[in-house]
């Protein structure tokens, strides 16, 4: 998942990163509104954190512009003053959540967490597909009841394909959201990604939850059962 | 005093007090030179019947006599009201047949005048008569004759025309009255239509707040309007700069909480250390800010929707709950229009609104109705409800039922700043429909 961070607090900015990075998120950060609505208009980005209070053009005015570019990606706001007023143009801006200044990280991430499920139209954090199971709030995978071992990389690829689930999805729409943009994308790294997660979900070959679509990518082909 | 708060009504006493006096007035003055008029008439009248009486005389004997019939067959008829007499110094020499009384006394002259005439109205044994007297002097073979002639004729005829003029006047005045009253309402009306104009203008102004007056008043009120359209402008600004003033404060403040935070919470030994005093600090900072907002409040109030407000409220809240969780009922009527600041009462309805969902478990219901002179707004979920021994602590500021969440604790006690200032009060109880929570505020209704 490729997050953009909009803050212009350059230690609050770097903290938010670093939470996201090691909650195997990616993500892109820039500290004012002009930079921040080139970003997110031309990037693919699965969410935006926006700090209301942005020198030159305001948070309110990215989200407005993002909006009116025809983004559809999830936006949390962050508000530090927290008043009814600014959180509600805030959301009726476009935004689809807020966050209070000053917040604890585990709060942050549990509603980008929400946030991008329900963008992906899941209710629930727990992704019921029979034998397996993806809960994305505690970020863990399970089949038959048993917790299997993903390196975050690993999950990360499953949880993008189940999010995207029936939707073809190129190498290239994989690499642009799960790693950094230095990433060679050339390498065959999204193969042998691929092929171990799914020696470790289906071993059997049983339930195929992965199809490969020859010289395109991949596609999710399991339907949750709830 | 009350009545002379309407400009109306002021109008219309004043007029009830003029419009008589003036119609009175005049009546008095009318009829003061109508009977002037007639009295005058009256001495023509007495003067050409005087020539034709001087005209039948003849002397003969030495004394003046009335050798003919009389032109005015009125001084020949018994009690015609119309009388004469001819007097030397001697005395009366010659009285009208229609003389049927004594004659007065002092009709008799002291002393002739030749050329002397004397007009007069005057009271006799027969009441009000018009008097006419006229001396010549006669000559004659035996000299000079001095004689008095005396026309009296009564008031009958002059009475019966000032009656029937007074009785017209009085008509006449009456209608002029009446057209006047008229007259002066359609004035009135006319007159005070760019006040009632202004007042529909301003009450349109209190539902949308950025607009202004527009500029087309009667020259009069135009420095009213143009005053008014200052300050509108003037708090328009002023608290926008006070928006951003307190926007400017909260970053500044908050920003470094959020960083201090932020480090903290990367070594979990120093964020135990820190997390009971920055939260403490964060909910100080949000605590005055919001109180400071308050202070905000311009001058002239205006009325918010409380409908459409929790619409935005329900709609904003609606996305950070996931709508299919909850389900808001909102019973609040159109057309409530509460007088006050949007951003108040906002974040009043916010807190209660979010404190809903928060403990709620699915159902939200919102209501407001107006009772007795106050408004009655009531906020109701489904949850736990509170505890009845818990009910008061958390109406007191900054206290809170649980700490469950964290840092969001000032939620209620900021709510209760705003309901203090605008002089409502809050109580707590059980939603008899939904059992849980129910927060009942009552705010006065302001006119």
């Amino acid at each position: 998942m490729r997050l953009l961070v909009v803050e212009d607090e350059p230690h609050i900015r770097e903290q938010i990163c670093t939470q996201l990075k090691s909650a195997g998120y990616v993500s892109d950060a820039c500290g004012d509104g002009r930079e921040a609505i080139f970003l997110g208009t031309e990037h693919p980005y699965d969410l935006a954190i926006i700090d209301l209070g942005l020198p030159e053009v305001d948070g309110l005015e990215v989200v407005k512009q993002l909006r009116a570019e025809g983004q559809k990606y999830p936006i949390l706001i962050l508000t530090a003053r927290g008043n009814w007023q600014d959180k509600v143009e805030g959301l009726e801006a476009g935004a689809d959540d807020y966050v209070v200044k000053p917040f604890q990280n585990e709060e942050l991430l549990a509603r980008i967490n929400a946030l991008l499920r329900r963008a992906a139209g899941h209710a629930s954090p727990s992704l019921d597909y029979g034998p397996l199971v993806i809960n994305t709030a505690a970020k863990t995978v399970s089949r038959d009841g048993v917790k299997l071992e993903l390196t975050s990389f690993e999950y990360n690829t499953l949880e993008y394909l189940a999010l995207n689930a029936g939707k073809l999805v190129s190498k290239t729409e994989l690499t642009e959201h799960l790693y950094d943009q230095d990433f060679d994308r050339d390498s065959n790294v999204i193969e042998v990604f691929i092929g171990r997660l799914r020696k470790k979900i289906d071993p059997n070959s049983d339930l195929k939850p992965i199809d490969t679509v020859r010289g395109q990518g991949y596609r999710f082909a399991l339907e949750t059962q709830s | 005093m009350r009545l002379f708060r309407s400009l109306a009504s002021r109008f219309t006493l004043a007029s009830l007090l003029v419009l008589p006096a003036v119609l009175g007035l005049s009546g008095y003055m009318l009829d003061q030179a109508f009977q002037r008029s007639l009295t005058s008439a009256e001495k023509n009248r007495l003067g050409s019947q005087m020539y034709m009486l001087l005209g039948s005389i003849d002397i003969s004997g030495g004394q003046p006599q009335i050798s003919q019939e009389l032109h005015d067959p009125g001084f020949s008829r018994p009690g015609s009201g119309l009388y004469a007499w001819i007097f030397t110094p001697e005395g009366m020499q010659w009285q009208s047949p229609s003389v049927l009384f004594p004659t007065p006394s002092d009709l008799k002259p002291e002393r002739i005048n030749a050329g002397k005439e004397h007009f007069q109205d005057l009271i006799s044994s027969q009441g009000r008569v018009f008097s006419l007297s006229f001396d010549v002097e006669w000559e004659n073979n035996e000299g000079n004759l001095p004689v008095r002639l005396i026309i009296w004729r009564d008031s009958s005829v002059w009475d019966a025309e000032l009656r029937s003029y007074r009785q017209q006047l009085g008509q006449w005045l009456g209608s002029l009255g009446i057209f006047i009253i008229f007259a002066q309402l359609l004035i009135m009306r006319w007159g005070l239509q760019p006040l009632k104009r202004l007042k529909s203008d301003i009450d349109k102004l209190r539902e949308s707040p950025d607009e202004q007056l527009p500029g087309n008043y009667p020259s009069e009120i135009i420095p009213v309007t143009q005053s008014l359209n200052q300050v509108l402008a003037n708090q328009t600004q002023q608290s926008e700069r006070y928006k951003n003033t307190l926007n400017d404060l909260a970053h500044s403040l908050k920003t470094p909480l959020a960083v201090i935070s932020g480090f903290a919470q990367q070594d979990p030994e120093l964020e135990k250390k820190l997390a009971d005093p920055l939260r403490r600090m964060d909910e100080i900072v949000s605590h005055q800010l919001s109180r400071a907002s308050l202070g905000a409040k311009v001058n002239i109030n205006r009325s918010i929707n409380l409908r459409q407000l929790c619409k935005r409220l329900i709609n904003a809240l609606g996305k950070v709950y996931d709508r299919d969780e909850k389900d808001f009922s909102l019973l609040i009527p159109a057309d409530c229009l509460i007088q006050g600041e949007e951003a108040d009462f906002m974040e009043l309805m916010g807190n209660f609104l979010d404190n809903a969902c928060k403990y709620g478990r699915r159902q939200v219901f919102v209501d407001a109705e107006e009772m007795d002179g106050q408004w009655v707004i009531r906020v109701e979920d489904d949850g736990p409800g509170v505890a009845g021994n818990q009910r008061q602590s958390i109406l007191t500021r900054g206290q809170r039922a649980d700490t469950a969440n964290k840092g969001q604790g000032i939620g209620l006690a900021v709510a209760i700043d705003i309901v203090s200032a605008y002089s409502g009060s809050v109580e707590v109880g059980r939603s008899p429909i939904l059992g849980g929570a129910s927060f009942i505020l009552t705010l006065p209704v302001q006119r």
